[in-house]
């Protein structure tokens, strides 16, 4: 549905893209996961026809992107990092606006705009300003604005930055319906968490180029498994657990005494979990946290790139890890439910 | 009808009417839009009404006394010719941070990826402006009429003078727009837009006659397109018929810059 070969683009004499390609079956979900700056919007702009590349060739179902420009316009939805929508006009009105800008009748717009505010819930809050609408309403507005056309593939720009952890889980499930009803979809996101949930295909590309590309579980066992983390309450009490978890992952216990943490790599997540607990209910340290978390950002870069694996490194990159605040959260949580 | 959902999409290119109708509906969309976005921010409305309503004021009575103007008997009949034109090209000014702002909103992209006709944003954006400008000077004439301005001449060449000073607005309108594109954030926007309007307005006929200002000043005074239209609006309205002949250079700086700004807009937008 979409494909890419080679695609190029500099701004000035700064490389932005250094040749990509990239393919998506219809109906599949392609995660293109970067850091910032890593080209991910650039190319996202390409693909929906906001830029021109230098070199390299993309199309959409078949169309060529440069070539027949407005034809792939009528094809594709496109979900920018902002929410796009007009303050002060209403729910309502921005989608009829983009219905008509799509070519639709008036009493065709009117209904598809309906239709799309009833699917995102916001069909109560459809004749409101959007100067009133939280965040997370806005974005799923601006959601809304680029399903009117009813696209055949649907382009979303980091779609989850900036939303609270519950308007990204109601965004995640819009998204699977999206899937279910046969929508093509790729999407930008600098979290692991978000392409391990979406995606059937995570392409990780980094300073404009594919360093991997694959499954999200090809991906993960090509970084390394998941992470055991401990909290003590107690500073003094690290290197106890240090001695204490020492067997018991698949590596020496790595120790950050900034944050007064422990992290081993762990085999088996609730294996692990369950161990680590018993023993240290056993020892009676007191912890302020324990769970198990999937491997950041960070981690895949650092271990794709060919540095050294994040885990027994330096607590300089602990630190570095540690202030990347959202997939760590989502992870612990769901460490701390199984 | 309406609760249904969006069912798994069918491939339907619907193909759009191409060129001129598309791009006449499109450009009609969003004007409308335009306006109605300016509509319902009250305080833009008043502010566009207030800033030339307090220059009329401020000249007419506080500083107007001590100003006085080879052959105008009444300093106001000189005055509001000025401050029209001043409004003409604030108003136009106004399309930089509305650019800007759609730029650095995400809006510019959302209406560049839709099967939108794209020379219609830019054209929907500066007739917008001409419409906004029509309404702010409207009501600046009255206000003006109100405070003891007169017209001396027929309708007709009034009627033509305020075309003039509208066409000179509009082609503003294009020259903030292509600055707008240029700088792409509503700060530098503002900025710039300040620098460029207030030489153009202050150096120039706008409030008093250039003829005792010093040498280089006059010079670029009188060459520059604010005296020109400014002038071309007083022979029109304090004048007899269609004699003079400012309203050649006031014609000719209107279209100048309208042809070049637009041509150049149209272009940096195609390449953003």
């Amino acid at each position: 549905m979409i494909v890419a070969e080679g695609v190029e683009k500099s701004f000035g004499s700064a490389p932005a893209l250094s040749g990509i390609d990239v393919s998506v079956e219809p109906g599949t979900v392609l995660a293109l996961l970067g850091r910032n700056g890593a080209g991910k919007t650039t190319f996202v702009r390409i693909l929906a026809t906001l830029l021109a590349p230098d070199a390299g060739r993309v199309s959409i179902a078949g169309v060529d992107v440069a070539r027949e420009a407005k034809t792939v316009r009528g094809l594709i939805g496109l979900a920018g990092q902002f929410a796009a929508v007009d303050e002060t006009l209403s729910g309502r009105e921005n989608l009829e606006l983009v219905g008509r800008l799509y070519g639709l009748a008036r009493a065709e717009a009117r209904s598809r705009a309906s239709e799309v505010l009833e699917r995102l819930s916001l069909a109560d809050a459809g004749d409101r300003l959007v100067r009133t609408y939280s965040g997370g309403m806005r974005r799923r507005l601006d959601l809304g604005a680029s399903l009117v056309g009813r696209p055949l593939v649907l382009i979303m720009d980091e779609p989850s930055t900036g939303l609270d952890p519950r308007s990204r889980m109601e965004l995640w499930s819009l998204i699977d319906e999206f899937v279910e009803a046969g929508t093509t979809l790729l999407l930008t996101t600098q979290y692991l968490e978000e392409a391990d949930r979406l995606a059937d295909t995570v392409t990780v590309i980094e300073r404009g180029r594919v360093i991997a590309s694959g499954t999200p579980d090809e991906l993960k066992q090509r970084i390394g498994g998941d992470v055991l983390e401990v909290r003590a309450t107690r500073a003094a009490d690290v290197d106890r657990l240090v001695s204490l978890l020492g067997d018991l992952g698949l590596g020496r216990p790595v120790a950050d005494l900034r944050s007064q943490s422990v992290t081993v790599p762990a085999a088996d997540r609730v294996k692990t979990l369950l161990a680590a607990a018993r023993r240290i209910e056993e020892s009676g340290i007191p912890v302020v946290d324990l769970g198990v978390r999937r491997p950041s950002l960070d981690d895949v870069f650092l271990t794709l790139t060919g540095a050294q694996p994040v885990l027994p490194a330096t607590s300089g990159l602990r630190a570095v890890v540690a202030a990347e605040p959202f997939p760590q959260a989502g992870a612990r949580s769901q460490g701390a439910g199984t | 009808m309406s609760a249904r959902p969006v069912p798994a999409t069918p491939l339907i290119i619907r193909p759009r009417p191409r060129g001129a109708l598309s791009f006449v509906n499109d450009t009609l969309l969003l004007t409308r839009r335009n306006l109605v976005l300016t509509m319902r921010t009250p305080e833009l409305v008043i502010f566009a009404a207030v800033m030339p309503i307090m220059f009329v004021l401020l000249f007419r009575y506080v500083f107007g006394g001590s100003i006085h103007v080879p052959g105008y008997t009444n300093y106001i009949d000189y005055l509001m010719p000025g401050i029209v034109v001043q409004t003409a090209l604030f108003g136009g000014s106004s399309s930089a941070v509305g650019v800007a702002d759609d730029f650095s909103k995400g809006v510019t992209d959302r209406l560049r990826s839709l099967p939108t006709n794209r020379a219609a944003i830019l054209a929907a954006r500066t007739l917008a402006d001409l419409v906004r400008m029509t309404y702010t000077i409207g009501l600046l004439i009255a206000i003006g009429l109100l405070v003891g301005f007169r017209f001396h001449n027929s309708p007709l060449p009034v009627l033509a003078g305020v075309a003039i000073a509208l066409l000179f607005g509009y082609a503003c309108s294009w020259l903030f727009t292509l600055i707008g594109l240029l700088v792409r954030n509503v700060e530098s926007a503002t900025l710039v837009g300040i620098l460029i309007t207030f030489p153009l307005v202050f150096a120039a006929s706008t409030f008093t006659s250039t003829q005792y200002m010093p040498g280089p000043l006059r010079a670029f005074a009188n060459a520059q397109p604010v005296t020109h239209v400014a002038d071309a609006l007083r022979q029109l309205t304090h004048g007899h018929g269609f004699a003079g002949h400012a309203a050649l250079g006031a014609v000719a700086w209107s279209v100048g810059i309208l042809v070049v700004s637009a041509a150049l807009a149209s272009w940096k937008f195609r390449r953003i």
